[in-house]
């Protein structure tokens, strides 16, 4: 029997009936604790390493502190564009002689720029209705197949996706990245004899990165943006929701940018975007599954110890501050009703988040949750019913959301008038003291899931090590999840989830306006 | 001298610069070898029949346990297809007599469980996951919902309406709509060439829904799978409160490779534009290609892999994304089953892009395209295809999983030990004639979700039709 199970087990037999204990998850830190070895190099990057399991694998997770929130406005998109990019190779990987192909690099740089501003002017013309004067057509026209040619001429010394295809010959799984408002990740399994391939292409990419295809890339997003946004219902509610949810802060931005934005963001840009944020002191690693700490920090040590430390970034002046008053919204779509309701809320480590936590599972968590029962089972004017806590980001205060699918037809001022009734009993009378119990397990069951997979392990101990400068930090949130009392919640609905605070937004189906 | 050596320098330099390789960056690295057993799962037998497949890992106290019942979708006949999705909904929210509507999914919410069942086109599968202290209880509660199943009227009535929502929502999603079209014209005259309508949905009685599910409770093969922190001797005597009762049932459909081919066949038209207001149209083909067990699998997978299977490094990746940034996302994939298989090529483009990218997918299964691919591409894709192969086995219940399909599929009993050894066998030739056979643009069924204003770049070959026309 393993060390881990007779730990559980006797954690369960001390707590069993009232398994909902508080000491659950601070117990279980002290067990991960054993099992996971922390490094930190000079240049200030965080390395977890932790062994479990018994497949031959591991999942290498690599995590920076950027994301859409550190973009200004104008470079909307830029973080998930250089994402994107970071897979295009470097001075060493995708080209075969990076000393030959540089030059048309730079040209394609020069000239794409130059390409992009004249199309700016063109499209300052049109929107002011001013015919665009024909030398600047010829311009673009020029410019355009000399950019082309040069494409085809440095195509000639590229290997295309040639960290994929090493990566594919040595048996990787998941080879992906992502991009929130927070953070911008980069993953793969592997199996866990080919560790150093890993590090050896991954610091690689650190350090000598070239943005080739660029132009190509961007076109690739843009296709990327339609099919997330623009022909997606819920993708158009969520942009247009947040653009109104938020007056000041960079959370109102979407990750993916705007569409008539991305056509023009700037290379330059991107690459300094690249150098500011992409620092080791921003930046956590961690490995998950059949590892051997002393050789892997070794190999850590090796590739990674030459990144340049960054500069400590400033704290944002930017705070979300909100004139009280509803905000109510509709965005025309042809797709089926969608809705959204949300409140500001202040991010953990504040002591309220830990109650919406426990508020999101109560309200729309499994078939005993109190909106499932409400709107879907006994009104029956409602599909489905979510809800998210810290939505767009964890970094700065965010939105606690509800998301709905009204039945076809249903009035939508019902549902509304149904969620403020059901939010107003629990302000009033509290909770049970077996729906908070059922919750507190339904959470236990939840985790001990999640850590059932290398994948999962490696992205929550990253994702809290960056966010909350410990990855012990997701024990403890936890831990306040199981704290949570009945007296927190009413208080939590009294001070956030008023009718002055609330955004709600409706999305229209167009189709059946006849538009 | 000195010059004639700067020279020879120089011109070393540049064999050697351009002599790279792709791959060659990381040649310097020692891979240790691997070592890999195949996890062994255990097999017990229930009095009354039941497999029990199990694989327990007691890391954490949650354990996990799905019961296969061979009775699904297919054992339908001539009856309505909404009759499954309705009763899947209506079982699992109706509870049981002790523990009504849903009480009973309140009581596995209580205890962190989660339950769900499900009713696939070859079985019912009746899973939960448990925390391993309320295992006793667990199983009282299913056997509350064996042994005392309630149909109620109320839940039935709220299921229908929400069934009926889905099904008016359901040309929301542009990828969805096509696969749906696709599938519709590809299983004609079979059970999963079926759509759910809401004059069909209507027309389900609360009776049609009891005879099925009382067909279901009459199956008698079923394998319980085991995986987590689970016993399987406990579950040999659990497996006794979910008796099979006795009662009549309906013999299986099975599609056969043929039927797939004979309706490929027979669409006289086989271009289908299907309109839909989006900015980004859908572009897919989809034919058939034998069942699982079949000497040609093998090569299917590995040309697949290289077609469009093999995500960043397959052709549609490369050509209709990488090259020419026309997509973000373009690929192929195989279904294999155990008596037909299918595949299907994908796209996602700009409307006007379409015609081109559409040329594009299909260009690149083209016999003479498959013909000229090299002996290098061929290895490349049989090592990532092997070096792949570990991680069938990184998590429990993918390996029981894994072991239940193959055998579903009739599949040789060493097919896991020899499939590496298969793959590798595979030659060019094998992916000529494969992709004459089954990749051949001619030979599929080509769809199109977008605007009415494609039709006039797309010709007289496509013809247009609405979400909810008929594809024929």
């Amino acid at each position: 029997m393993s060390k881990l199970r007779t730990f559980f087990l006797s954690l369960f037999l001390i707590s069993f009936p009232a398994f909902a204990e508080p000491n659950f998850f601070s117990t279980s830190e002290k067990l991960f604790s054993e099992k996971i070895r922390t490094v930190r190099l000079e240049n200030g990057l965080t390395v977890i390493l932790m062994k479990r399991g018994t497949s031959p694998t591991v999942a290498l997770y690599i995590k920076f502190l950027v994301g859409a929130v550190d973009e200004t406005p104008e470079q909307a998109g830029t973080a998930h564009l250089l994402e994107h990019m970071l897979f295009k190779g470097t001075r060493n990987v995708g080209t075969i002689n990076f000393e030959k192909e540089s030059k048309y690099q730079t040209q394609i740089e020069v000239w794409g720029t130059k390409l992009d501003n004249l199309k700016l002017e063109a499209r300052s013309y049109r929107d002011r209705g001013i015919s665009i004067p024909e030398q600047l057509t010829k311009d673009i026209e020029t410019f355009d197949r000399r950019l082309r040619n040069l494409i085809l001429l440095q195509d000639e010394f590229i290997l295309k996706n040639e960290d994929s295809f090493i990566y594919e010959q040595n048996g990787e799984v998941g080879f992906n990245a992502y991009t929130s408002q927070d953070v911008t990740n980069y993953q793969i399994q592997l199996p866990s004899n080919r560790l150093e391939i890993w590090a050896k292409i991954e610091s690689d990419r650190l350090k000598n990165p070239v943005l080739r295809e660029y132009y190509t890339e961007r076109d690739v997003v843009i296709e990327e943006r339609r099919m997330r946004t623009d022909d997606s219902g819920a993708g158009v509610l969520r942009e247009r929701f947040f653009s109104v949810a938020f007056e000041s802060h960079p959370y109102r931005k979407p990750v993916i940018g705007y569409s008539e934005g991305l056509p023009f963001l700037k290379i330059d840009e991107t690459k300094r975007f690249f150098q500011e944020n992409y620092t080791p002191n921003r930046m956590v690693i961690s490995i998950v599954g059949d590892v051997d700490f002393e050789q892997t920090e070794k190999l850590i040590r090796k590739y990674f110890s030459d990144l340049k430390k960054g500069n400590t970034r400033p704290p944002y002046k930017i705070e979300e501050k909100q004139y009280l008053g509803e905000k109510r919204f509709k965005v025309l779509h042809p797709s089926s009703e969608q809705m959204m309701m949300g409140w500001i809320k202040p991010p953990y480590p504040h002591k309220d988040n830990a109650v919406f936590d426990v508020l999101s599972n109560l309200l729309t968590t499994g078939a005993g949750s109190k909106l499932n029962q409400r709107l879907v089972l006994i009104d029956k004017t409602v599909n489905s019913v979510g809800s998210a806590n810290g939505y767009p980001g964890e970094r700065y205060k965010n939105f606690f959301t509800l998301f709905i699918k009204p039945q076809s037809g249903a009035d939508v001022s019902l549902i509304e008038a149904a969620i403020w009734e059901e939010l107003n009993l629990i302000r009033e009378k509290g909770v049970a003291k077996e729906d908070l119990e059922k919750i507190k397990n339904q959470m236990i069951s939840e985790f001990l899931r999640n850590m059932d997979d290398n994948g999962a392990i490696a992205d929550s101990l990253s994702y809290y090590e960056l966010l909350y400068g410990s990855w012990n930090q997701l024990f403890s949130q936890y831990t306040a999840i199981q704290n949570v009392t009945s007296e927190d919640i009413q208080k939590v609905i009294g001070t956030y989830l008023s009718k002055d605070l609330v955004v709600v937004g409706n999305l229209v189906d167009t189709r059946k306006l006849g538009k | 001298m000195k010059v004639l050596f700067k020279i020879l320098f120089i011109l070393f330099l540049t064999f050697h610069l351009s002599a790279y390789e792709i791959g060659d960056f990381v040649r310097d690295v020692m891979i240790k070898p691997m070592d890999f057993a195949f996890p062994q799962p255990s097999h017990l037998q229930a009095d009354d029949g039941t497999e029990i497949i199990t694989l327990p890992n007691s890391d954490f106290p949650i354990a996990n346990a799905e019961l296969h019942i061979y009775y699904g979708r297919k054992n339908l006949g001539n009856r309505k297809t909404e009759i499954v999705r309705l009763l899947e909904d209506s079982w699992e929210f109706s509870g049981s007599r002790t523990y009504p509507k849903d009480k009973l999914l309140q009581e596995f919410e209580k205890l962190g469980a989660v339950f769900s069942l499900s009713l696939d086109y070859e079985k019912t599968t009746i899973s939960v996951n448990y925390l391993q202290k309320d295992e006793k209880r667990v199983v009282e509660l299913i056997s509350s919902f064996w042994n005392e199943p309630l149909l109620d009227e109320d839940v039935i009535s709220t299921m229908r309406v929400r069934i009926a929502d889905e099904i008016k929502r359901r040309n929301d999603n542009p990828t969805s709509l096509g696969m749906r079209k696709l599938k519709e014209r590809v299983f004609n005259h079979t059970i999963l060439g079926k759509v759910s309508s809401l004059d069909g949905l209507n027309s389900v009685t609360a009776a049609d829904l009891r005879e099925f599910q009382d067909e279901i409770f009459a199956e008698n093969k079923r394998i319980l799978l085991l995986t987590g922190d689970s016993d399987a001797t406990n579950w040999k005597s659990y497996i006794k409160n979910l008796p099979v009762k006795p009662g009549k049932q309906e013999v299986a459909e099975e599609v056969q490779t043929e039927i797939l081919n004979q309706n490929l066949s027979e669409i006289k038209s086989k271009h289908l534009l299907i309109e839909k207001d989006v900015s980004q149209a859908f572009v897919a083909m989809m034919g058939s290609i034998p069942k699982h067990n079949d000497p040609d699998f093998y090569a299917i997978q590995v040309l697949n892999y290289m077609i469009g299977g093999g995500g960043f490094n397959s052709y549609y990746m490369r050509e209709i994304r990488n090259n020419r940034g026309l997509a973000y996302s373009a690929g192929s994939a195989t279904d294999f089953q155990k008596s037909y298989g299918t595949i299907h090529f994908y796209s996602m483009t700009k409307t006007e892009s379409v015609p081109e990218v559409l040329k594009l997918m299909q260009d690149l299964i083209q016999s003479e395209f498959i013909s000229q691919l090299k002996e290098d591409e061929l290895k490349r894709a049989q090592v990532a295809i092997t070096n792949q192969f570990v991680f069938l086995f990184d998590d429990s219940k993918k390996v029981l999983q894994n072991e239940l399909r193959f055998r579903d599929h009739d599949m040789p009993k060493d097919y896991l030990l020899q499939f590496r050894e298969n793959i590798e066998k595979v030659t060019l030739e094998d992916l000529k004639r494969v992709g004459k056979k089954y990749f051949h643009p001619g030979n599929l069924s080509v769809i199109v979700v977008g605007p009415k204003k494609l039709g006039e770049t797309l010709g007289k070959d496509f013809k247009l039709i609405q979400p909810e026309d008929s594809v024929f």
